[in-house]
């Protein structure tokens, strides 16, 4: 399955630094280096309205706004509608699966994740 | 004069009554102000450990990383000579051992989540922490309001005096007593 082209660019949404960090560095080796961060889902959906993003990753519990508002608020949005996003997240009940892809989420993972996990959901995204 | 006398007795008992409800709130307040708080710094202050060494972790990383990239550049610039066999099997063993240590290092970049995972952890820790001093905070103000005509104003004031109270770092008996002579103790 052919992946996303590297140029394509994308908002890593996490509360914690580390975490953003640890995604950024699994895109950089998956080939993607056009990556945006944000703090939570209030300050990722102000640089969506403002800027082109191509892909959203975000993790579930964040102060603010938290992932599962971000992507109703994405879903919301005539702009911003159709942009793909993943789950990453600890939150691994059944339920908690289920809400958020009610919410529209195009994927999810459960952390800790490996990078054949990100690169097979991102492939399957993007199919 | 025997009137007088049982309502002095009635007086006498008021007064030790209230006095017991004065030492039963002092403890809970002064003690759980003190735990409380510190108890909450402790768990950022590892939380934010955590998260210090998590980085320092991955600066080295991000190191080791780069070197490696180094090493594959040039070790593929060496087999690009066409180096003598025995040579050319070294290059390629180093190429294989080298790959082997990048995906080791992706790997363990992955286990760097366990900050995220415990972070979220102690995040509920310090909830309950929240929920308990909630707890603790009606348990007071009930004690506090027992048997008194209060409007729900006057309550909900209280409990937000006790509130700041168990949201300071530490308190003296000072603030204990003016709590309590705020509540016409």
């Amino acid at each position: 399955m052919p992946m996303p082209s590297t140029d394509i660019r994308i908002l890593v949404v996490d509360d914690m630094s580390t975490m953003r960090r640890i995604i950024k560095t699994i895109l950089n080796q998956l080939g993607y280096s056009n990556i945006d961060e944000a703090e939570n889902g209030k300050q990722a959906l102000a640089k969506l309205k403002k800027e082109r993003f191509d892909f959203v990753i975000t993790d579930w519990n964040m102060p603010e706004m938290d992932g599962l508002e971000l992507v109703k608020a994405i879903r919301a949005d005539e702009e911003l509608k159709t942009l793909p996003v993943l789950m990453v997240t600890a939150e691994a009940k059944k339920e908690n699966v289920m809400e958020a892809l009610k919410a529209g989420v195009n994927n999810y993972i459960v952390k800790p994740f490996t990078p054949e996990i990100l690169k097979e959901k991102m492939e399957k995204i993007f199919r | 004069m025997k009137e007088l006398e049982s309502i002095i007795k009635e007086l006498i008992e008021n007064v030790r009554e209230l006095e017991q409800v004065i030492e039963g709130i002092k403890k809970p307040v002064s003690e759980s102000s003190q735990l409380l708080p510190e108890t909450t710094r402790n768990i950022e202050d590892v939380m934010l450990f955590l998260e210090q060494t998590s980085h320092s972790i991955m600066n080295l990383l991000e190191i080791i990383n780069k070197n490696s990239e180094i090493i594959k550049k040039d070790v593929e610039f060496l087999l690009s000579l066409n180096p003598i066999s025995k040579v050319k099997q070294k290059l390629e063993s180093i190429k294989e051992k080298n790959n082997e240590n990048i995906n080791i290092l992706l790997e363990l970049y992955t286990h760097m989540s366990f900050h995220d995972l415990a972070g979220q952890q102690l995040k509920l820790v310090l909830q309950v922490l929240e929920k308990l001093k909630n707890s603790l905070l009606d348990i007071i103000v009930s004690q506090v309001t027992a048997g008194r005509d209060l409007k729900e104003e006057e309550v909900s004031g209280i409990k937000g005096k006790v509130s700041e109270l168990l949201s300071k770092e530490r308190v003296d008996q000072k603030d204990v007593d003016k709590l309590l002579e705020e509540f016409g103790l």
